[in-house]
């Protein structure tokens, strides 16, 4: 199967803006509040840190053996890992078990929420925000070849 | 090739599916005893709650079973099996002969030995069938029910109950709730959360009897002599795997398998709640019994049935609830207290005014386990690490605190499952003293500008 575009993080150029995260909630919830994106950013400011939490879309996606009420489903054309938020009972199993912490929490709704790679439109609307091409979105052949995560910044 | 599945929950679906996967061939056949579709089995507390509709019970949509070639064989019990001539035996007279046979039967729901189980109106907590005679029973007006055991089960019928209109008493043996998922102090914290949603618990009380007059329950009487008026009761006082058809296997508290589901007959599969597997942070054999374990089982085991030789890396005990909308998480060993071995760490922050409460539990700086209640903090990260029991020393002070070592941490651990890449982890990472940031200034700031392009 030929590798699908995926959207990949560059924590080393993220400047923490969360422009991403509203964007993704405008364009789904359409508000912009960064709570309600499937983007989250994770941040430290004393110590300069930024970290983005995004769905990989896994190959064996451990949501998706988590999902009690079977709302979360793995296509197996496009290799999307797809939430039926009307269906979700928020139950934070898929939160639990998501091991890049990449499945959100809507308090408002309560139910989850989780990324679907904007499936209706030409490119992920996170990917058209991000200010500084920390998140981009591309094929890559040899993952390996390019570091996915650059080195921390700091020595440890 | 004839495969046949008992049971139809989480695991069979899951073996279903992934035998579907590697052979399009072959014959599937399940058998069930319950009349449903698939349907979610934790769903039945939101159903009585009016929360969730029929329509939002099936676990996968309505034709399923045709998409996926399967013979369905709903409301018919397996009576036995014979695991010499390879044949299944069903209530009512039929055999089917089978190659592979996957037993995923599940939980059973075990019954205390007290007066009065026999009078209408007392029901277990397990099927949907169950929960939509209760529906039924509070729709007729019935508006006070006592649930015995405030284990998770017990506590979800409690919910279902409460927002179902009636007036509900939780009795718990115990000195303390969900015993089972939460230690000493997470369970204090939940039940002072059930009490102000106005749920009545009574711990370190058990129920004498259940009273009925005109073959009705009427009430029941605790063990210290009390009286509780109710119509409506629940027994939740826990779940055991379902063992009925183990007789001539291997069995430990559930049926013991290989890494690849395989039971004493190597044609014969385990999976889900009845199957006994590798504890991951224990490293003992154990019986975990919940939705995503039995699911990712049933999908391991199917593989391996079809002929795909995949080893399973073991199961973790973990659980997501949620209390009148905080949060409740547990995930392997949560008290120490609790387990035969000494030798735990633990790292707490907390602010009870809050509801938050936050607990990992280390051992030979290796995650054990941990507690998330009202801030899930990073706790998909953490279920991570508990499964990998990598070392994880270095980060023991700052995964709560979310400090920069715990982000460098997950990045480096993504990199290396991402890529497949190995990250060499640094000396330090496994010493006990507190992590010490020690850097170089100029060269970092070398560092740091090679590695931004602007
Ligand atoms: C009220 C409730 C709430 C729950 N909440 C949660 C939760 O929030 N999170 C979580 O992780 N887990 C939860 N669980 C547990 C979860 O439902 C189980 O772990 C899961 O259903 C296990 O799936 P399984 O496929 O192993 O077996 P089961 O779901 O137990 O299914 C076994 C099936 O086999 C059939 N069967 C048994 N014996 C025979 C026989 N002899 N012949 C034919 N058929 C037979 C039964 O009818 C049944 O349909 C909850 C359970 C209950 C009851
Ligand atoms: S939500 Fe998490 S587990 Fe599910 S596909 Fe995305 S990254 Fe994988
Ligand atoms: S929170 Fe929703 S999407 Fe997540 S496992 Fe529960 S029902 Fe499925």
């Amino acid at each position: 199967m030929p590798k699908k575009k995926q959207i990949y993080a560059r924590p080393d150029l993220c400047a923490g803006c969360r422009i991403c995260a509203n964007a993704c909630a405008l364009v789904h919830r359409g508000e912009a509040n960064p709570r309600l994106g499937a983007v989250r950013i994770r941040q430290n400011l004393i110590e300069r840190y930024e970290f983005q939490e995004i769905c990989r879309h896994c190959e064996d996606p451990p949501c998706v053996d988590a999902c009690m009420t079977g709302c979360i489903s793995k296509d197996p054309g496009t290799g999307l890992v797809i939430q039926d938020q009307s269906r979700c009972a928020g139950c934070w199993m898929c939160l639990m078990v998501c091991p890049y912490g990449a499945v959100g929490r809507d308090v408002i709704k309560e139910v989850a929420i989780k990324c679907d790679r904007c499936a209706g439109r030409k490119a992920p609307a996170c990917v058209e925000a991000c200010p500084t091409g920390a998140l981009v979105l591309e094929t890559r052949e040899d993952a390996a070849e390019e570091p996915f995560f650059a080195e921390p910044t700091v020595a440890g | 090739m004839e495969y046949v599945i008992i049971g139809n929950s989480a695991a069979a679906i899951g073996a279903v599916e992934s035998i579907r996967k590697v052979d399009r061939e072959g014959t599937v056949t399940v058998i069930s005893s319950e009349k449903e579709h698939v349907y979610s089995r934790p769903l039945i507390a939101h159903l009585v709650a009016g929360e969730a509709g029929e329509d939002k019970m099936p676990y996968r949509q309505a034709d399923f079973y045709r998409k996926m070639g399967v013979r369905l064989l709903l409301g018919h019990k397996v009576n036995g099996v014979n695991y010499e001539d390879q044949k299944v035996f069903i209530n009512g007279g039929g055999e089917l002969a089978y190659d592979r046979l996957l037993i995923a039967t599940g939980s059973k729901v075990s019954v205390p030995s007290i007066p009065g189980l026999g009078l209408e109106g007392v029901t277990a907590f397990q099927t949907c069938a169950e929960a939509r005679a209760i529906v039924e029973m509070l729709k007729a007006g019935r508006k006070k029910a006592v649930v015995i055991g405030a284990g998770l089960i017990g506590l979800r019928a409690a919910y279902g109950l409460q927002k179902g209109g009636a007036g509900v008493t939780v009795v718990e043996f115990l000195p303390r709730v969900l015993s089972r998922v939460l230690d000493a102090e997470g369970s204090e914290l939940v039940e002072s959360i059930l009490k102000k949603g106005g749920l009545n618990v009574l711990t370190g009380r058990s129920v004498r009897e259940i009273t009925g007059t005109g073959g009705r329950v009427a009430g029941v009487v605790l063990d210290n002599g009390e009286k509780l008026p109710c119509d409506l009761v629940v027994i939740a006082t826990g779940v055991a795997p379902n063992l009925e058809l183990a007789a001539g296997l291997k069995t430990g508290r559930g049926i013991v398998v290989n890494q690849f589901f395989q039971t004493s007959y190597s044609n014969v599969y385990a999976a889900g709640d009845v199957a006994e597997t590798m504890d991951i942070p224990r490293g003992v054999p154990r019986v975990n019994a919940n939705w995503p374990n039995a699911h990712e089982q049933g999908r391991v085991a199917g593989l391996n049935m079809a002929g795909r030789p995949v080893p399973y890396k073991g199961s973790i005990g973990m659980n997501a609830v949620s209390f009148c909308g905080v949060p409740v998480i547990s995930i392997g060993v949560f008290d120490p207290d609790a387990e035969p071995e000494s030798g735990y760490e633990t790292k707490i922050r907390k602010n009870p005014e809050a509801n938050i409460y936050q607990k990992l539990v280390f051992k030979q700086n290796r995650l054990k386990g941990a507690i998330f209640i009202g801030d899930l903090g990073c706790c998909g990260a953490v279920k991570d690490l508990i499964e990998s029991q990598m070392l994880a020393g270095i980060i023991k002070d700052s995964i709560l605190e979310e400090r920069y070592q715990l982000y460098g941490f997950l990045r480096k651990r993504r990199q290396e499952k991402l890529e497949g890449k190995q990250v060499r982890w640094p000396e330090t990472y496994s010493i006990t003293q507190k992590y010490q940031k020690s850097f170089n200034e100029e060269t970092w700031t070398e560092r740091e500008r090679d590695q931004r392009p602007w």
